[in-house]
């Protein structure tokens, strides 16, 4: 068993990009569902927005070998494009979604969601926009202004970041300099959202989450105020999708499937609803649990490499395939000790959430 | 500017109220005797009869309509409700109080008729102004000065008890996204707001409770939080749907305090109770609705001898009260009753045990009925 190998493992796990990408839509999702009420269920179709609206806007066109234009929408400034993906199109999707569904019962939004995830992850992999979307091998090229000018070749000179080296012996070059910049981001974020929930901002949609006619009959504007929380959260979940497109440099529809939304509300669950770090928490343990029961398990089935007989757990019971998959099984165990033990999550209040009985 | 904050202070100032001022017992009770008497006073001269105009009315409702399906839950003619007094609306369950209420608010909307609030200037800046109520959704009755509180109390468990006061503060700077991104902009109204809601706290005796959660208060600490909460917003009416439900004997008479110190100050109230004993200490006006009609009104004393309310709300027998027969109008039949007298011997039995039916009282009894069977015809 390789103890360092599992454990830079479960580290770069925990602090990587998924980390960061996650604690975002978790952030947002904390502020749809822990503060506002609001079911969201499709959190993964604002990081699509987020991860798209950079890809379909600054990724190089280029024209296919097989003939045919591809990547349409190209060739736009990064900045503009960033701006695309953090407002423009969770906006614009926030609005869509919740005009018709924001005056109804919270159930009625958490519908409209998931299929609307759904929809856009179909419609992305259509052939029939191949040509602006990629289709299922989505886009690429278009995160090169985020890397340009921080890292770069030995060869040229001073550079912050050298690709080919490891940083803190868990990150490439590229890998830091977009984990630096992601948690200086979550850290903004998280910050403007504990302010907000000490704002009364925060406070009125609160009051919509523990009842909504309570804060209409004090001059409080539900409907409107429900659409700034999931705009608000939308465009944080949306930060988050662009920077897993940043990181891996790719967008494309397989990376935002419905698992994604639901990963997101483990995080929000696991690290406490309705607090503002909770989701970051999260996010973090969520995925150095998964990567350490992975990093474990690969070790620990028996298997040979180069005529040596390694790891206890015989083929019988699990191969090193399978061992990935077994992960969630574990997972989903721990998941369920939490709703046994600690239903209120790492930092939520057990007194708090008592009063939900009353 | 220097107007409104002169009316902040009439409305957190403790004026008024018994429980804080430092005068004798003596002193409040004549002071509070003299406000009650200037309030009936006020409607003296109205006629009872359903529908009767009102010389200063804050609510005006006209042909208001309200069907759910083929049941008529509210179809009220004519309601005018006085500025500055107490009124209490009363009526069998079922009788369309509550969705009145929520027509009134916005909550719901009705078929048919037109609302009217009259704002005296006290909670907006500026003077006298008519407002039509269709054109205000539920969340702009709280700005132009009219706040409900709910049947079901509606605190707001997982918010602290001062948090749930601040949130009823209306016109926060705070409440613009952008700006709450900003807290030196917000932060010196916030403080006023949560001065003036301690202030409140500690007249409805909720200040012990200031960082509770409002979800570990009692049912009558929820009524009383509701009703401190619905201050906040400044109003100029204040409607009150069954404040003193479920609540014990000594906080009962608490709420009454409170919602006598209310109409002390200058604040106008509409509240619906089953309770009749509160609504004869506390209310200048009755209002007694049926089947979705207004079918009396009148000061406390005169509604209760009422034939046709005694028959269709007060009366002893539950069966009588609520059977109005082979489709037959609720009124012609509590008029046939009146013919027979069937009910008459009981509901006085009633009256006699509230120890109201004094001898006085039987004389307001006769001219009462007189009145309820001219308001009907």
């Amino acid at each position: 068993m390789d103890w360092g190998t599992v454990f830079s493992d479960t580290l770069r796990a925990m602090f990587g990009e998924t980390a960061i990408v996650f604690a975002l839509a978790a952030i947002g999702l904390n502020i749809h569902f822990g503060f506002t009420g609001l079911l969201n269920f499709g959190q993964a179709v604002f990081m699509a927005a987020g991860a798209y609206g950079l890809a379909l806007f600054a990724a190089i066109p280029f024209t296919a070998p097989g003939g045919g234009d591809q990547a349409a929408w190209g060739g736009q400034p990064f900045w503009v494009s960033v701006l695309i993906g953090v407002i423009g199109f969770p906006v614009l999707l926030a609005i869509v979604l919740g005009v018709p569904t924001l005056r109804l019962r919270a159930d009625y939004l958490a519908i409209v969601t998931i299929a609307t995830a759904e929809i856009f992850r179909l419609l992305a992999r259509s052939p029939s926009f191949d040509a602006v979307t990629g289709s299922s091998d989505g886009l690429t090229q278009f995160a090169r202004p985020f890397y340009s000018g921080i890292s770069c070749t030995p060869s040229q000179g001073d550079c912050w970041f050298n690709p080919e080296e490891r940083y803190l012996g868990l990150f490439t070059g590229n890998q830091m300099w977009l984990v630096i910049v992601g948690w200086i981001v979550v850290a903004l974020v998280a910050f403007a959202v504990w302010v907000l929930m000490r704002s009364p901002w925060g406070r009125v949609l609160q009051a919509i989450r523990e009842d909504e006619d309570a804060a209409r009959s004090l001059g409080k504007n539900a409907y409107s105020y429900k659409m700034q929380a999931l705009i608000v959260g939308g465009v944080i979940g949306a930060i988050g999708g662009m920077l897993r497109a940043i990181g891996t440099q790719l967008a494309n529809p397989d990376q935002f499937i419905t698992d994604v939304t639901f990963f997101a509300w483990v995080a929000v669950i696991l690290g406490g609803v309705a607090r503002v770090f909770g989701p970051i928490l999260g996010s973090m343990i969520f995925w150095a649990v998964l990567a350490f029961s992975d990093s474990f398990l690969r070790q620990s089935v028996k298997r040979t490499v180069s005529g040596e007989e390694l790891g206890f757990i015989p083929e019988s019971i699990m191969t090193t395939n399978q061992a990935g998959l077994v992960r969630f099984i574990l997972v989903g165990a721990m998941l369920a000790a939490l709703a046994a033990f600690r239903p209120q999550g790492i930092l939520g209040d057990k007194d708090e959430m008592a009063l939900d009985d009353r | 500017m220097t107007d409104s904050t002169d009316r902040i202070e009439d409305v957190s100032g403790r004026g008024g109220l018994p429980t804080d001022m430092g005068d004798t017992s003596a002193e409040v009770k004549a002071r509070a005797k003299a406000a009650a008497a200037e309030r009936a006073e006020s409607v003296a001269d109205v006629a009872q009869e359903p529908g009767s105009k009102k010389p200063d009315p804050i609510l005006v409702v006209d042909q208001v309509s309200r069907s759910f399906g083929g049941l008529k839950a509210v179809d009220v003619d004519h309601l005018e409700v006085q500025r500055g007094i107490i009124t209490a609306l009363i009526g069998p369950n079922g009788a369309g109080k509550t969705t009145f209420f929520n027509l009134m608010t916005n909550f719901d909307t009705p078929d048919t008729g037109t609302r009217q609030f009259t704002s005296d200037g006290r909670s907006q800046a500026g003077a006298r102004k008519e407002y039509d109520l269709a054109k205000f959704p539920a969340h702009k009755v709280a700005n132009i000065g009219m706040v409900r509180t709910f049947q079901l109390t509606k605190s707001l468990s997982k918010m602290t008890v001062i948090e749930n006061m601040k949130l009823g503060a209306t016109k926060q700077v705070g409440e613009n996204f952008f700006l709450a991104l900003l807290p030196f902009i917000w932060g010196k109204q916030e403080r006023e707001n949560e001065k003036r809601a301690e202030g409140l706290l500690a007249r409805f005796k909720l200040d012990h409770m200031r960082d509770e959660f409002a979800g570990t208060l009692s049912g009558g600490q929820r009524k009383l939080l509701e009703m401190a909460r619905a201050l906040m917003v400044r109003p100029e009416l204040v409607m009150l749907d069954e404040p003193m439900a479920g609540v014990n004997p000594a906080l009962k008479q608490s709420l009454l305090d409170h919602v006598k110190g209310l109409a002390e100050e200058g604040m106008t109230v509409l509240f619906v109770e089953h309770d009749m004993d509160m609504v004869q200490e506390i209310s200048d006006w009755v209002v007694v609705m049926a089947e979705g009609q207004i079918i009396a009104e009148g000061p406390p004393a005169a509604i209760s001898n009422n034939q046709a309310v005694v028959d269709a709300y007060l009366g002893s027998h539950h069966d009588s009260a609520l059977d109005f027969g082979d489709g037959a109008a609720p009124v012609d039949d509590v008029e046939g009753s009146n013919v027979e007298g069937s009910n008459v011997e009981g509901s006085n039995v009633k009256g006699d045990d509230d120890a109201m039916a004094t001898d006085a009282v039987h004389d307001v009894d006769t001219a009462a009925d007189a009145d309820a069977d001219e308001g009907k015809a």
